[in-house]
């Protein structure tokens, strides 16, 4: 069960902009291991979006990836040729981005873009790709499939949409399925069903899934393992219950705190003081230090490692 | 099919106000007497024609009986060739299509690649040359870039031939003068659509799913990009057939054009009219064709 | 079971950003001038033209009227058998081109700029009415309008010319009363969008007059655009003029135009090209220049509208 699927060591992002070079990510490690659920959880800006799209390659220009590695199935995502990270994409690696609104191309209908990858990848004629792509909107839980795949995007609900765009990133059955806040722009009701619909899927096919999110509800329904990211960096990974049970570093305390809890009448929601630094001009020592409540003359000179504190829990932090 | 009928409704007024702008600009500004008769006639000839035209009628009297002609399709007889106008706007016609469709072709074998490769190479060296010559291209009067032409390859270089027509040779710089012209609007528009599209989020989407770029940017992007340009090119419809006109003088091509600035030079009202309304009727039918193109292009569009 | 709903993770609101708004946009004026090298060089060639149109008589070497049968078709002064006297050589009756072209600019900017103005004040008006009013008014201008886009500019002049024939006068009429229709629908666009802003309604309902709100709230909103619209008309007209004229139907002689030259050069193709060469190389270098300069002025006030 827990074989190695996705490894990234050190991955380094940065955007060269008139106004210099972005950091965007410094140095992220993580793993991920065959049908388990790793959710990547920060701020907007934090670098989790950038280091997914690494994987397969389509960071938007003018990001670069200027160092680390990404094994996939033994190969190194970050050196293999174009065309071979090609054959990946949509075949072993496939992704599911957050706007189901915009994701779509409006011109073609629901049919031709599911057939597509499956005409692509899997060599099936016109008709065949046809027939499995009714069958994938079928096992997305669409009604009517026959009807559907002759339909164009804008005919369809935001949640049919994104059904639409998990039918077609699971129709060559890949290995690892990377979700980018894909219930972030869906209605509460319809983003239960998705991530059912996600956690479903994992099991049956033994899919790794990389969930990026801002969402510690999301991740609470459907992780395995957390990985926490602050500014560019892992400050924070744990399976999901000792996360929650357990946090160490403060910041992801932060993000627990300002979740508020049904069960219990709080006073006040914890909020985190301050905001993201600017990745142009990023703190001195912890990148955390200026929002910390812990912040000590060290944090402000030294940069903490990600260091060991439990079973498979690391935390970049000097006083916890 | 509610859609046809409703576009095809609305062409009334619009063919109405022409015949009335057509009308006052003729009739009121001018006077057709003096435009039809040679400087010598006398006055009893004069007030004879004025009585038989019905120039003495109230005015809007005159436009009804003008209006009424025009709808059975008569425009009055060219007293050059003593031949119905219509006619002779209508046997032009197949001359100024094979140069306006040669144009168009032209147009578009240039600016579609350039367009989308100075959009793929965005702030490249390839980009700014591509978008420079567009512009280029906008501000070199048509005419110009004829004679320039005629010039180069008809003078200097003797391998095409200066005017005329006959054969696919005498096609080439007409064709590329005007089609030059077109290419350089369009090429700027293709760009600039394709710059949007190519920002989408459905590109990434295809990039995913592992086609090569040129599918992406061919099917997923042009496809798109296409919808645009399709109604702003339908729009330039009335500047093709302007410059349709310029490009066959220049090049004295036989087509509608040449006779109507002929007509123009001679006076010769009649004609003026018939290829006046003929060339109205054509660029309305070109933004109806379009607009179907478009509902055919972009299924977000409802048929009715 | 959820127990957790979404964090709200928000970004600080940039506050700086809204302050500055009003400093930033006068200085975006001179970062944009400096940072478009095509915005410059319009710039130099329009004010370069302009200077050339008022001074023509001075700076002109020879009178451009003046014919001289023995230097007739003369080369320019660097092709074989040029003559220092004319730079860029002699027509075929021996008047000098560059003399003919510095005072051809006259006509060229004359033309364009009084057009514009004229066909600007028509569409403003009729695009008011139309947007503002609604109704009838609307009715009947724009489908005015769907007539006059269904006639290709050129030969709804070829027919007022036709009739009225060929003046300076009737050349500026009839360019300016066929072209404003790109105004006017412009203007009703625009009117029409900012008529139902909240602010325009609030004073309205207070019972502010049409033409104070007209001049008020409307005009202040659709000048940019419409000077942007307005300077690149500019050198459509111009190389609207020069075809009419190149075709007879514009500019009479005596009078210099460059698309009169072009008309006269090209008979004399065969033999003696720089006289059809150089006067459009003048039409294209103005126009560029004026195209250059409208793309900056858009850029810099009216970045909505902004090509890429």
């Amino acid at each position: 069960m827990s074989t190695s699927l996705l490894q990234i060591d050190d991955l380094k992002v940065q955007f060269k902009t008139g106004e210099g070079v972005v950091p965007s990510v410094n140095g992220v490690t993580f793993s991920v291991n065959e049908g388990e659920t790793v959710a990547v959880v920060g701020e907007s800006g934090c670098g989790k979006s950038i280091t997914s799209l690494s994987i397969l390659g389509l960071v938007p220009s003018p990001g670069e990836i200027s160092g680390g590695t990404i094994k996939f199935g033994g190969k190194d995502l970050l050196k293999i040729k174009k065309r071979e990270l090609r054959k990946l994409r949509g075949n072993d690696i496939s992704m599911i981005f957050q706007e189901p609104m915009t994701s779509l191309n409006p011109v073609f209908s629901i049919g031709n873009q599911i057939g597509e990858v499956l005409r692509l990848h899997q060599k099936l004629d016109k008709k065949q790709a046809l027939n499995k792509a009714v069958e994938m909107l079928d096992l997305v839980g669409i009604p009517d499939a026959e009807k559907v795949v002759s339909r164009f995007p804008h005919q369809l609900s935001g949640g049919m949409r994104q059904r639409v765009m998990i039918a077609m990133a699971l129709a060559c059955n890949p290995k690892l399925l990377i979700a980018d806040e894909p219930t972030t722009a869906l209605d509460v009701t319809i983003q239960a069903q998705i991530l059912e619909l996600i956690k479903k899927l994992k099991t049956d096919f033994n899919t790794g899934v990389i969930m990026i999110t801002h969402d510690l509800g999301v991740v609470a329904e459907v992780a395995d393992r957390v990985v926490v990211m602050y500014a560019g960096e892992v400050v924070e990974e744990a399976p999901v219950n000792e996360l929650f049970a357990n946090p160490k570093h403060p910041y992801t305390k932060g993000l627990l705190s300002s979740i508020p809890n049904v069960d219990q009448v709080v006073e006040e929601l914890g909020t985190i003081e301050g905001s993201v630094p600017n990745p142009l001009n990023l703190p001195k020592g912890c990148k955390f230090n200026p929002r910390c409540p812990l912040a000590t003359e060290r944090c402000r000179k030294e940069s903490p490692v990600l260091e060991e504190v439990g079973p498979a829990h690391q935390k970049r932090c000097f006083n916890v | 099919m509610k859609f046809l009928i409703k576009n095809i409704l609305r062409i009334i007024p619009v063919l109405f106000i022409i015949s009335l702008i057509v009308f006052l600009l003729v009739r009121v500004t001018g006077d057709p007497v003096s435009l039809m008769l040679p400087e010598t006639a006398t006055d009893a000839e004069r007030a004879q024609l004025r009585e038989s035209l019905g120039l003495n009628d109230p005015l809007y009297i005159q436009y009804f009986t003008y209006l009424g002609d025009l709808i059975t399709g008569d425009f009055g007889e060219s007293f050059r060739y003593n031949q119905p106008a219509l006619g002779l706007v209508l046997e032009r016609l197949p001359a100024s299509f094979g140069l306006a469709f040669a144009s168009m072709l032209v147009a578009t074998l240039i600016s579609i690649p350039l367009g989308i490769l100075s959009a793929i190479k965005r702030n490249s060296f390839i980009d700014l040359f591509i978008t420079g010559g567009a512009v280029l291209g906008k501000a070199m009067p048509n005419f110009w870039l004829g004679i320039m032409l005629i010039l180069l390859f008809s003078v200097q270089l003797n391998i095409f031939p200066v005017s005329g027509t006959g054969s696919l040779m005498h096609f080439v710089l007409p064709a590329i003068t005007l089609g030059t012209a077109i290419a350089a609007e369009m090429t700027r528009l293709i760009r600039s659509s394709m710059l949007e599209i190519l920002g989408q989020e459905y590109i990434r989407t295809a990039r995913s799913k592992g086609l090569l770029e040129a599918v992406v940017v061919n099917k997923h992007g042009f496809r798109n990009a296409l919808i645009p340009v399709v109604t702003i090119m339908a729009l330039q419809t009335a500047t093709l057939i302007g410059g349709t006109l310029i490009t066959e003088t220049v090049f004295s091509w036989p087509g509608m054009g040449q006779l109507l600035i002929q007509a123009v030079n001679l006076r010769d009202m009649a004609v003026v009219q018939a290829a006046t309304f003929i060339i109205a009727l054509l660029v309305i039918i070109s933004n109806l064709l379009a607009d179907l193109a478009y509902r055919y292009l972009d299924p977000r569009i409802k048929y009715d | 079971m959820r127990m957790f709903s979404r964090i709200e993770v928000k970004k600080e609101l940039t506050l700086e950003e809204t302050k500055t708004d009003k400093k930033a946009y006068s200085l975006k004026w001179l970062k944009v001038l400096l940072n478009s090298k095509t915005g410059t060089l319009g710039l130099i060639i329009v004010v370069f033209m302009v200077l050339m149109a008022i001074l023509a008589n001075v700076i002109a070497p020879h009178d451009p009227a003046q014919t001289d049968v023995v230097n007739r078709l003369v080369p320019p002064v660097w092709a074989e058998g040029g003559n220092p006297d004319y730079i860029l050589g002699t027509d075929n009756l021996g008047r000098d081109i560059l003399s003919r072209i510095i005072v051809g600019s006259r006509v060229s900017l004359l033309v364009g700029i009084s057009a514009v103005f004229l066909a600007g004040a028509i569409g403003l008006v009729l695009g008011l009415i139309s947007g503002y009013y609604g109704g009838f008014f609307d009715r009947v201008i724009m489908r005015t309008v769907d007539a006059f886009l269904a006639i290709p500019n050129i030969l709804f002049m070829l027919i007022v010319l036709a009739v009225i024939g060929p003046s300076l006068m009737t050349l500026i009429f009839v360019l300016g009363a066929t072209t404003w229709v790109m105004y006017a629908r412009m203007v009703r666009g625009e009117t029409l969008s900012i008529k139902e802003r909240d602010y325009v309604r609030s004073a309205r309902a207070v019972g502010a007059k049409d033409i104070r709100i007209i001049s008020r709230y409307i005009l202040p909103n659709i000048i940019s655009s419409f000077i942007v619209i307005a300077t690149l008309n500019v050198a459509t007209t111009i190389i609207l003029e020069s075809s009419l004229s190149f075709l007879g139907l514009g500019i009479q002689p005596p009078d210099v135009s460059w698309g009169l030259m072009l008309s006269d050069g090209r008979e004399y193709l065969a033999t003696s090209w720089w006289v059809a060469t150089f006067p459009g190389v003048a039409i294209t270098i103005t126009v560029l220049g004026i195209i250059f300069l409208g793309d900056w002025l858009r850029d810099v006030l009216d970045p909505k509208t902004k090509t890429n």
